[in-house]
């Protein structure tokens, strides 16, 4: 069918462009911003330069903040995968209302703002005097990345024929074995997957961090946004690069091992 | 008696949940809870608490006609953000929808690398574009149709425009996994007999979708009235919502107590959202089944 | 007398309000080669699993070789299963695939190499051992599948329609390997399947199924010529099919007018039957020949050459009716062309009625 010109599909195409670009436009701009050889932001762009990717290096805060993130994320991945892995296998086994109301009381922390995620556990933690150390802003952010690596990791299982475990059932081995060495070894690339995913939410979180980081343990996107209040320059925009950087080396490692496709929000979600 | 050991062992199956169970139980229902409680404890200066149980907060909060402003100013921007989101991102949805092999991958990352990218490091790249000193006053200034620098910071579009930012790939990927589930023959079918584009897109594929957009609105509208970020990156104390009101209360003030209330009125107004929603989907429902 | 290998007591499967499998006794003695036939859906494949131990009855008992085994869970029992789809391991080589069972029997390790080493002498895969199962053809993987089963030894092997993936002609070949692999090991099968021809070539004892319960139980021969419903005689081989009233034990009448005489039967006269008989039970004749007790004048409609076999259509001259009858090509004297007349006969012996 050959396509001809219509006035429909020009309106159709050209909102689609628009939307595309305002969903990457912020992107961009902090892209181009972070070569500009001036100490703040203004326009026209001109006089390129590399050394804020190494300044940026040099300012302690920054390395601290980056270093913090990545602890944070790393203990998050940890505890999401130790707790998500077993209930997604869990829940995948039998379709009834019983796993169906779980799979929505495990949704519920990322329906609703993550403002209140914030404050409910800076009081809790308060309450039981554990402020102050990674352990806490990885809870936090087990429970904004847990639910959305629970959906990919649901996605992965279902996609096992239960006929292996049928098979391996059959042959004499019990569910713990059947769990180690049939269905983890076929899940593994999906694993992997969610654990990249669960890596990359957790440094991209911003709301949860902001309510219960300590002056010890402050994460990059937090310093981030103390930083823009006051100054627009290039050295923050190449700082942002390198955070934006996790997630495109997340994505395609993700893309690689299971397919981009299959990182989704289920509607039911 | 062999029916009750049936029933037992059944629910061993879901024994490896129970770590999820058990953390969600501790760090996020117990914690909303303890909040409850906390909202209803009258606060002393410096974030000192009495633990006595009172009503105070509640009634101090919707007797403050600031507040209920602020209230009706979230609630507004929630609408405003809806509004813009669904038909704009139902685009991106469809065509993602309709495309396929390379083209679907593309856009496929074109909308999920916003969505994990840092919130901040979005509206900061919002903040450099907007602000008088970047392009578009730029361009603006140069074409002669402003005379001086531009700010467009601070201003309401500036923050429907950020969280429409913010929302919109949730809203796409969500109304994407619902439009899967439609069987394309029946487009095929709707043309076959007759109908133009148009026509089966709003007699086929809208109704079938119809799901799609409700639960991705929702999530929209959640957001954006529980929106936190944005209101205080992209605009000032005019454009605080409930959700940055009560973040002032807790961290700045250290007004524990009144902080946890307005928690409390942004989960409950959260929930009654829902709730109609579900109202709304079960008698879109039944209508379809008939 | 036979020992039994399964014995099947009152058992009945149901999934929420539907039953799958209604109150079925049967046994099955060791060393059968017994089939389990019927459609899609006739819980043939739920009954296998009971008997596997991969799905419990709702009521009823099952016990294996004398054990009650009705509560045991399949990795308790001693029965294997081959899947429809194989199912082998896809990380797992050949080697680990046919290891599996038997590791989880504790066998050392020299045991476990030399049982895998024999097992694919006998399926004929010597040397396959350190491919993947994406490396093999479906036949191979076939037979992977069931030299991992047959590893952990089982007293009796469950095969879930394991030809149904293949194409005809390995079909064909893989039947005839697991008559012989039956007779070679000397142990019980239970193969399900819904393909007669399969049930019929390969079984020593069938039980034909349908909507939950077991409408008869026989041998091959006698479950095609003495089918005991309806239901068989038209799910195993074909048939012509004429309705119709004894009005006499041995006389049947048409509704058309047709009498034909039928072997006598428990059926009391003037109630309404099916008369049945094979395509291959009617013959073509001569006028030299003695005739038998049914014979009509008839005239040919359509013929359809098979290759080894003609399957015409004909319609009796006086009464209008259309059969159609299987003639092997040697045994066709002259050729025959449409609309050329015949006749057309059978022995009474070889045809029955079904009360409807």
């Amino acid at each position: 069918m050959k396509q001809v010109w219509d006035f429909k599909s020009f309106i159709f195409n050209f909102l689609l462009i628009t939307v595309l670009i305002l969903l990457l436009a912020p992107l961009l701009i902090v892209f181009i911003s972070s070569f500009l050889d001036k100490a703040h932001l203004s326009w026209p762009f001109t006089d390129f330069t590399f050394r804020w990717y190494v300044e940026v290096f040099q300012r302690e805060t920054w390395v601290k903040a980056l270093t913090n993130s990545l602890i944070v994320a790393g203990l998050t991945t940890l505890l999401t995968l130790l707790i998500c892995t077993p209930a997604a296998y869990a829940i995948t086994r039998k379709t009834n209302t019983l796993t169906g109301f779980l799979r929505t009381f495990f949704m519920s922390p990322i329906m609703i703002p993550p403002v209140m995620i914030g404050i409910s556990l800076l009081i809790f933690l308060s309450n039981f005097g554990l402020r102050g150390s990674y352990f806490d802003l990885a809870l936090g952010h087990t429970l904004w990345a847990g639910p959305i690596v629970l959906i990919t990791m649901i996605a992965v299982f279902e996609r096992i024929n239960p006929i292996y475990n049928y098979a391996a059932q059959d042959l004499g081995a019990n569910s713990l074995e059947i769990f180690w060495q049939i269905t983890l070894p076929m899940v593994k690339p999906g694993l992997i997957a969610s654990a990249f995913l669960a890596f990359v939410l957790s440094t991209q979180e911003f709301i949860i961090g902001l309510f219960l980081y300590t002056p010890k343990t402050i994460i990059l996107p937090v310093e981030i946004y103390t930083a823009i209040r006051y100054e627009l320059s290039p050295a923050i925009s190449a700082i942002s690069v390198y955070l934006v950087g996790i997630v495109i080396i997340g994505l395609f490692v993700i893309d690689r091992l299971i397919g981009i496709e299959n990182v989704s929000f289920s509607g039911k979600g | 008696m062999t029916a009750r050991t049936r029933k037992k062992s059944s629910l061993k199956y879901l024994l490896p949940a129970i770590p999820l169970c058990v953390f969600t139980l501790c760090f996020f229902l117990f914690p909303i809870l303890l909040m409850v409680k906390y909202s209803l404890h009258h606060s002393l200066p410096y974030g000192e608490i009495e633990r006595i149980f009172t009503l105070e907060n509640y009634i101090n909060f919707f007797t403050d006609i600031y507040y209920i402003k602020v209230l009706i100013k979230s609630f507004l921007l929630g609408l405003a953000v809806s509004v813009v989101t669904i038909p704009l991102g139902y685009i991106v949805a469809y065509a993602l929808w309709q495309s396929r092999g390379l083209k679907r991958k593309i856009l496929y990352i074109c909308i999920l690398f916003p969505l994990f990218t840092n919130l901040v490091v979005r509206l900061y790249g919002w903040r450099i574009i907007l602000s008088p000193a970047g392009p578009i006053s730029n361009f603006l200034q140069k074409t002669g149709l402003a005379e001086e620098s531009v700010n467009m910071l601070f201003t309401w579009p500036t923050i429907v425009l950020g969280l429409f930012s913010e929302c919109a790939p949730y809203y796409i990927l969500i109304l994407f996994s619902v439009l899967t589930l439609i069987n394309p023959r029946y487009i095929d079918a709707a043309f076959d007999l007759g109908a133009t584009r148009l026509e089966a897109f709003f007699k086929v594929i809208w109704p079938l979708s119809l799901s799609g957009v409700i639960s991705g609105g929702l999530i929209v509208y959640i957001w954006a009235f529980g929106a936190f970020a944005t209101p205080t990156i992209l605009g000032n104390a005019k454009h605080w919502t409930l959700a940055v009101h009560a973040e002032r209360q807790i961290l700045s003030l250290r007004d524990w107590p009144y902080g946890s209330a307005f928690g409390i009125i942004i989960l409950l107004f959260t929930l009654l959202i829902v709730f109609l929603q579900t109202k709304l989907l079960k008698r879109k429902q039944i209508y379809r089944e008939i | 007398m036979k020992k039994t290998a399964v014995h099947l007591q009152n058992l009945t499967k149901k999934f929420n309000e539907v039953t799958a499998l209604d109150n079925i006794t049967l046994e099955i003695f060791n060393r059968d080669f017994f089939f389990l036939l019927g459609p899609s859906g006739c819980g043939k494949t739920t009954l296998l699993k009971i008997i596997g131990g991969l799905e419990f009855p709702s009521e009823g008992s099952i016990s294996i070789l004398d054990k009650d085994v009705t509560r045991l869970r399949a990795n308790k029992r001693n029965t294997s299963m081959v899947f429809q789809e194989w199912a082998l391991f896809p990380h797992m080589s050949v080697y680990d695939n046919i290891a599996f069972g038997l590791k989880k029997r504790k066998f050392d390790k020299k045991t476990i190499t030399r049982k895998v080493d024999e097992l694919l002498e006998l399926l004929h895969m010597a040397g396959y051992q350190n491919r993947m199962p994406f490396e093999l053809s479906g036949g191979q993987q076939q037979r992977v599948a069931i030299a991992r089963s047959l590893a952990i030894e089982p007293e009796v092997l469950l095969l879930d329609e394991p030809l149904s993936n293949l194409d005809l002609a390995l079909r064909q070949q893989m039947r005839v390997e697991l008559v012989r692999l039956h007779k070679e090991i000397n142990k019980t099968f239970v193969y399900v399947t819904h393909d007669q021809t399969e049930a019929l070539s390969m079984a020593n004892r069938i039980a034909v199924m349908n909507m939950g319960v077991v409408v008869q139980l026989d041998s091959p021969e006698t479950i095609y010529k003495k089918p005991k419903n309806e239901y068989v005689a038209k799910f195993i081989g074909e048939a012509n099919e004429i309705k119709g009233t004894i009005v006499k034990p041995n006389l049947f009448v048409a509704d058309s007018g047709l009498q034909i005489k039928v072997p006598e039967q428990d059926i009391p006269t003037d109630s309404r039957v099916l008369f049945v008989v094979r395509p291959e039970e009617v013959h073509l004749l001569n006028q030299e020949e003695e005739l038998p007790e049914n014979h009509f004048r008839a005239r040919v409609d359509t013929v359809s050459y098979f290759g080894r076999q003609l399957r015409f259509y004909v319609q009796l001259v006086d009464t209008g009716n259309i059969f159609f009858i299987d003639i092997f090509s040697t045994q066709l004297k002259a050729d025959i062309h449409p609309n050329q007349e015949v006749l057309i006969g059978w022995k009474p012996s070889q045809t029955f009625c079904f009360q409807g």
